[in-house]
């Protein structure tokens, strides 16, 4: 397509793409926006070949957007569009919206459409089956393949086979369905880049086998584990999985697990013990969480769990007993004695409470309190500035954009955290 | 950082000549809220200078407009690096000034737009950008276009495939 021409008679009607390409910067990128995008494409030639990559990158698919947009990529819904190129300018495609709409051989074919850009794919709930695993196979780019949704029963051996082959990816998510999976040797070396894994449904035994005497399928790389949607784990079994577990996990999430209940999972840095960053659905824990020794105080700083960011979620069960329940002083208690000493970022569901809690502001202080002693003594990851930075106080460290984002602070997050 | 903002009386002076030949006659500070200019005072060895500065491409109505801004916002803290990749996730909002400062018709804005670029003022950049994009908020192709005064150069044939195609972003 051509260039618009630029005298310097017309040239305030006119911005180079540089800078319009700036504007589009600021059109942000939300299924809100989405209108606005194209509308912007069909403002002229320019226009359309600035923004239509955009467009396309990650489409916010739902409802009737969904039958549109199979209409425009998967040619052989329309007569009129040949082989649409703009099928591989889609690189996120996000089909966790669509519940009833589409069927198991559209999806199969959005796939084989979008192969050769797509990076990250979250499945349907009910329309992924057997024929997408060959098209997923083809996704060469994919980076992310989350199945969590799926709530047909799918094959291991399929899956495992599909996933083995696909070279760049870092995240798995299991379908939280039932698997057939008929043992050992359904399973398959992961890729060599993947660091997140998460488990989901009933697959107890798959998770052991991968764990087991067969070394070729350890997940080893994998330093980033999910326990989610796991009706039938108890705690000794995640006890058995973080104390199997091949590689150095420093990221852990354990959220809607029912046979779990309060308190049980209070031991759990006993068998994680290299956990950086960790969710975990407060349901699970009580005061007594971390299992903090009676004697530890400040002056045992250098024992302080490996902590850094923990979030709070609810996994909306009513069994608990609100005289154990862990509260915010309980954690103030755990950073103020230096036990959590590395503690910088806490997340915590808007539904616990925590917003309208008084104690919250004391944990605030502890917190802070925490990162001025580990700036002025120059711990932990404020190592790094051993020798720089001399003469320049905490205050003034905070004010600095690096200052505030190493410091992190407490913050609410909202109820659609995680799935 | 504020606290380099001298009176105005104390502040030397540097003469700037717009695309129409008009001299304006700035603070030196005002002047270096650009960064081209910065750099070119710089190279008369950090004494200010004492000869004429041409801007070729902003005539003096455009440039004028440009220093108003320089001087609401002279003392506005030097944007860092650091802030500006920490500002990834962009904000649209725009303070009120700024706001009333770009209330001006198309050409004006785009003038001060491109201007802002070619003199490297990067704070006003962003703001008349920010404004462009609000303005495409919401709006119709049909609107966008008569708002900028843009040509539709597609064919009738083509704007139709394009509205077909993108048919699935209309609406939700």
């Amino acid at each position: 397509m051509g260039s618009m021409p630029h005298t310097a008679f017309d040239y305030a009607t006119y911005l180079p793409d540089e800078l319009l390409l700036h504007v589009l910067d600021y059109i942000p990128r939300s299924p809100e926006s989405q209108p606005t995008l194209a509308s912007f494409c069909l403002v002229s030639r320019q226009w359309y070949n600035l923004a239509i990559d955009r467009l396309y990158e990650a489409p916010f698919i739902a409802g009737r957007a969904y039958d549109l947009l199979t209409r425009t990529i998967v040619p052989s819904l329309n007569e009129h569009v040949r082989k649409s190129p703009l099928a591989s300018l889609v690189r996120v495609l996000d089909l966790s919206h669509i519940v009833h709409q589409g069927n198991k051989s559209t999806t199969a074919r959005l796939l084989r459409r979008t192969n050769p850009s797509l990076e990250i794919f979250t499945a349907p709930q009910a329309s992924f089956g057997v024929n997408c695993w060959a098209a997923l196979s083809k996704c060469k780019r994919l980076r992310i393949l989350n199945l969590s949704l799926v709530i047909e029963q799918i094959e291991i051996r399929s899956m495992m086979q599909t996933i083995t082959q696909l070279p760049l990816l870092t995240h798995f998510y299991f379908p939280r369905c039932s698997s057939h999976y008929s043992g050992p040797s359904d399973l398959k070396p992961w890729p060599p880049h993947l660091t997140h894994l998460q488990f989901s449904g009933s697959i107890l035994g798959v998770i052991f086998d991968l764990l087991g005497a067969n070394e070729h399928v350890h997940p080893k790389t994998v330093t980033s584990l999910a326990l989610s949607h796991c009706p039938g784990i108890h705690e000794f079994q995640i006890a058995q999985v973080l104390k199997r577990w091949p590689g150095d996990l420093t990221r852990l999430d354990l959220q809607h697990l029912p046979q779990i209940q309060q308190g049980m999972l209070d031991n759990v840095f006993k068998h994680a013990r290299d956990i950086k960053n960790l969710t975990i659905a407060v349901d699970y824990i009580s005061m007594n969480f971390g299992c903090r020794p009676s004697i530890f105080d400040r002056s045992h700083w250098r024992e302080s769990k490996p902590l850094e960011s923990l979030t709070l979620v609810s996994s909306g069960q009513q069994r608990w007993d609100s005289d154990e329940a862990f509260t915010p002083l309980d954690l103030f208690d755990l950073v103020d004695r230096r036990f959590f000493g590395r503690l910088r970022r806490v997340y915590v569901e808007r539904v616990l409470g925590w917003g309208r809690d008084e104690e919250v502001g004391a944990l605030e202080e502890a917190l802070e309190a925490l990162d001025r002693e580990n700036w002025d003594l120059r711990r932990w990851h404020y190592e790094e500035f051993e020798g720089k930075y001399e003469g320049v106080s905490w205050e003034e460290w905070r004010r600095t954009s690096r200052g505030r984002r190493m410091a992190g602070g407490i913050k609410e997050i909202g109820d659609e955290y995680g799935m | 950082m504020a606290a380099n903002a001298q009176p105005t009386d104390a502040q030397p002076k540097i003469t700037l000549v717009s695309s129409d030949n008009q001299k304006i006659l700035v603070d030196r500070d005002i002047a270096e809220r650009s960064v081209l200019l910065k750099h070119m005072i710089q190279d008369f060895g950090g004494e200010t200078p004492d000869q004429d500065i041409p801007i070729h491409n902003v005539n003096e109505v455009v440039l004028k407009k440009v220093i108003e801004w320089c001087e609401h916002h002279r003392a506005d803290p030097p944007a860092t690096a650091e802030d500006d990749s920490d500002n990834r996730k962009k904000s649209t909002d725009i303070e009120e000034w700024d706001q009333k400062f770009m209330q001006v018709d198309q050409e004006m804005l785009f003038e001060i737009i491109l201007a802002a670029n070619y003199l490297d003022i990067k704070p006003l950049l962003d703001v008349g950008c920010k404004t462009v994009a609000n303005m495409i908020k919401g709006k119709s192709p049909d609107e966008i276009r008569k708002t900028f005064n843009i040509t539709n150069d597609f064919t009738p044939e083509e704007e139709d495939q394009i509205r077909r195609e993108n048919e699935w972003a209309e609406d939700r």
